[in-house]
Formats: C-alpha cells, structure tokens, sequence
C-alpha cells in the first residue's frame, strides 16, 4: 500500500478562528436570505417558464394555422362575390343587408347573372375585416383566410352608421356642403367613430368643376368618410 | 456528526425550515475536513478557504440531494466540493465574491513563522500534486478522498457518485501507476507508516470497507 502513502503530506490546519467566524456569519446571512426570498425564486422561475411559453404558444398557433377558427368580419356593409377561389378574380360587391347571409346573397346574384357555382359556395373573412365569398366550400382553407362567423360589434355599429349616412346624404345631395359635413361628423360621434375624419377635399379639384352636389365614400384605411362631388341630377 | 447532540440530517433539515443558525452549526461542523480536501486539491490555503465557502453554498444550493451516510455528511460534503473542484469557476460564479472572498489576513511580526510554515506547507504540497498529475481526473480524486481524507471505499463511492467497485479499481490503477512512475524516478525515500489523518494506513481501512 506504500504506492498510496505521501511522506510530504503537510499536517492538517483549520481555518482561524476570526475568519471561520466571519465565513459562518455570511454563510448564515445567505441561507436566511435565500429562504426570505421565494419572489425571487418565482422571477427566476418565470424567467424561465416565460420564454418557454411564449414557444409553446407560437408552436400551438403554427399548428393550429391549418384549423382557424372562424373570424367576425369588423366591414359588413358589403360583401364580395368572387367568381374563382381567388383574391385576384372578378369581384361584385353587393351592399345592403347581404352581411346577414352572404352565400345566400352571393348565390342569388351569381344566379341571377346567369353564373353556375354548382350550389358550393363558402364565405370567408379577409384580413382587411371584410367578407369574401367564394364559389368552392373549401376556399377558405386553400386561401388562408378564416371562415365568416357572424359580424363583430364593432362591423354591426359601422353597418348602422353607414347606413344611415347614406340616407342623410341622399336625402338631399345639393344642399350647402357644410351641413352635410356637419351631418356625417355628428353622425360619426353618435356612432362613436370619434376618430374618423371627414373628407371634402375634393370638391377644390379641377375635375371636380360641374360637381356640385355631394355622394359619400367610405375610406376604411384612412378612416374617412370621403363627400365626393357628384352631378346635379335635378337640372336634367 | 457536529457532537452537539443533534444529528447532520437534523440540521439540515432546520436549515431548510428558515433556521440560518443550524447551516451555520454544520458549517462549523465540517469546514475543517472540507477546508483540508480543498488545500490537497489546490495546494494553496487561501484558494482553499475560499474553496471551502463555496462548497457550503453549493451544498445548500443542493440540500435536497444531500446523502447522510452514518449520521454524517462528511462524504457528500466531499462529493459536493469534488464538483467545485472540478469546474472552480463555474462554481464560484454562481455567487457574489463577497460571499467567499474575505480580504487576506494580516500578517503581524508574531505569525512570520506561522506564515513561512504554510509557504512550506504549500511547497510540500504542490510537490505532491505535481506526482499526482500523472494520474487522471477520476483516479486522482479517488486517491485524496481514500489516502489523504482517510474515507473507507464506501464514503469516497457516496462522494464521487460511483460504485464502491470503480473506486477500488481506480485506486489499483493509480497505485500501479505511481508505483512506476516511482520506481522509474527511483528517487523516493518514504517513511513506513505515514498515511491519512486517521493515522491507520489506507490498506487497512480499505480492508474494513469491502
């Protein structure tokens, strides 16, 4: 066993007394406060579950793309009735109240217009809030779009507001411009569309001499609600 | 155990229920046997006082592993400072320095000897690792846990979390090779006798243990 012996060992030496005493001292201090500090321990844990999370979560929506639920369409004052299972193909828009049922609307129309979709058709909510219909039932899945599930609050409150918008300026379409701006901006406050403009602008462009009675166009992407100039039709 | 009636398991257990002063008790229980484990590893006193600070952190990091073998926590207090040993930086980054790094003593006209003799302490000491480096990581640990801290082959099994069969067959390498290397410098001179700190030779305490 003399392979296992060391002749140079050095005798055992404790630590001083002073210096154990303060190494004590601080190992106490951080045991008690380790123990005080369980929020931390959850901060540190959240650190942790945090991004795991976050991955979880990106990793179940991936999944998930192919089985999006249905979307509440934020525009349902018209619909579009596409005539292939594309974005890009012909499109009627039809107005009115074809929000409520809009593969009733679009069939009816297609019919109308002497088109056949073979009675297949699927409504489907497009990115911009608005309501598409295609004449295939699986459209909405091959085009990445959510079904149509019923239109939002918020699509219902603007429906309204735009309805009566319309009614307000067909009403009288010549009367002085500043009652009908005035008109649509109460309307759009009662409405609680507070953040929506109303835009004339037109009515100072050149093309716009011989125009001088009002239309309306709404402008969703710069939240406008545009009084276009438009013929008098009384004088004909 | 600390010989203060209570056993390691149930200070541990205390500790872990919000009482600092009973970690504070096994600290004060074990720091000499880990204080000297670290010097046999590093070969310095002050890395070593360090060192030790940092394996009673790193044990109360770790307490719900802890293995009592025979009512003490000798050996896995061993196997914890094996792990700092084995990565010291990754081990004391885990802590704020001033929670093991006191500043140096100082040195007053009356410890001069007290300091020459731990310079020579360290010398002797550094010679000592200097043979053992020609052995590997895991027979090296296995020869300062048996031959140097004086544990039987199942206390030096519990430290290194390996069965009590690989220590002994490090420890038959390890012997073979110093044995050559020895005999190869043949310059060795060693008095019969000297061993661990229990003063019995490492062949017979191995004996009692298999």
């Amino acid at each position: 066993m003399s392979d296992l012996e060391f002749g140079q060992l050095p005798p055992p030496r404790s630590i001083p007394g002073e210096r154990l005493e303060q190494r004590r001292i601080l190992l106490e201090r951080y045991v008690a406060a380790s123990l005080r500090s369980s929020p931390k321990r959850w901060w540190r844990r959240r650190r942790v579950l945090l991004p795991g999370t976050v991955v979880v979560v990106t990793c179940l929506a991936a999944a998930g793309w192919g089985l999006r639920p249905g979307g509440l369409a934020d525009r349902a004052s018209a619909v579009g009735c596409y005539s292939a299972v594309s974005l890009q193909s012909d499109t009627a828009v039809i107005g009115g109240a074809a929000a409520a049922d809009p593969v009733g609307a679009c069939l009816e129309m297609w019919r109308r217009s002497g088109l056949e979709s073979g009675g297949d058709a699927a409504a489907c909510l497009r990115d911009d809030g608005g309501i598409a219909v295609f004449p295939r039932k699986d459209a909405c899945g091959s085009l990445g779009l959510r079904p149509f599930a019923g239109v939002s609050d918020l699509g219902r409150r603007f429906a309204a507001f735009q309805h009566d918008a319309v009614s307000l300026v067909a009403a009288d379409r010549c009367r002085p411009r500043a009652e009908i701006v005035a008109d649509l901006r109460r309307a759009l406050d009662s409405y609680g569309f507070s953040s929506w403009s109303v835009d004339d602008s037109g009515f100072g462009r050149p093309w716009a001499r011989g125009l001088p009675c009002a239309s309306l166009a709404i402008d969703h992407d710069r939240s406008a609600v545009v009084v276009v100039p438009f013929p008098d039709l009384r004088q004909k | 155990m600390t010989g203060e009636s209570e056993s390691d398991e149930a200070l541990l257990a205390r500790a872990a229920r919000g009482d600092g002063a009973a970690f504070g008790r096994l600290f004060r229980a074990h720091a000499g046997v880990v204080h000297s484990y670290c010097f046999h590893r590093l070969g310095s006193w002050g890395e070593a006082e360090d060192a030790t600070s940092v394996v009673f952190l790193e044990a109360w990091r770790r307490r719900s592993d802890a293995v009592v073998v025979s009512g003490s926590l000798r050996s896995w207090l061993l196997g914890v400072a094996t792990n700092v040993m084995r990565n010291q930086r990754r081990a004391a980054r885990r802590y704020d320095a001033a929670l093991y790094r006191l500043p140096p003593a100082r040195a007053e006209p009356d410890h001069a000897d007290d300091v020459v003799s731990r310079l020579d302490d360290e010398r002797r000491m550094r010679a000592v690792l200097d043979e053992l480096a020609v052995l590997d990581r895991g027979m090296r640990e296995a020869v300062v846990l048996v031959a140097m801290e004086g544990l039987t082959y199942a206390e030096a099994a519990v430290a290194l979390g390996i069965p009590v069969g690989t220590v002994r067959s490090r420890l038959a390498r390890a012997r073979g090779r110093l044995k050559k290397v020895r005999t190869a410098a043949d310059s060795w001179d060693l008095p019969a006798g000297v061993a661990g700190p229990t003063g019995d030779l490492p062949g017979q305490e191995m004996a009692r243990d298999v």
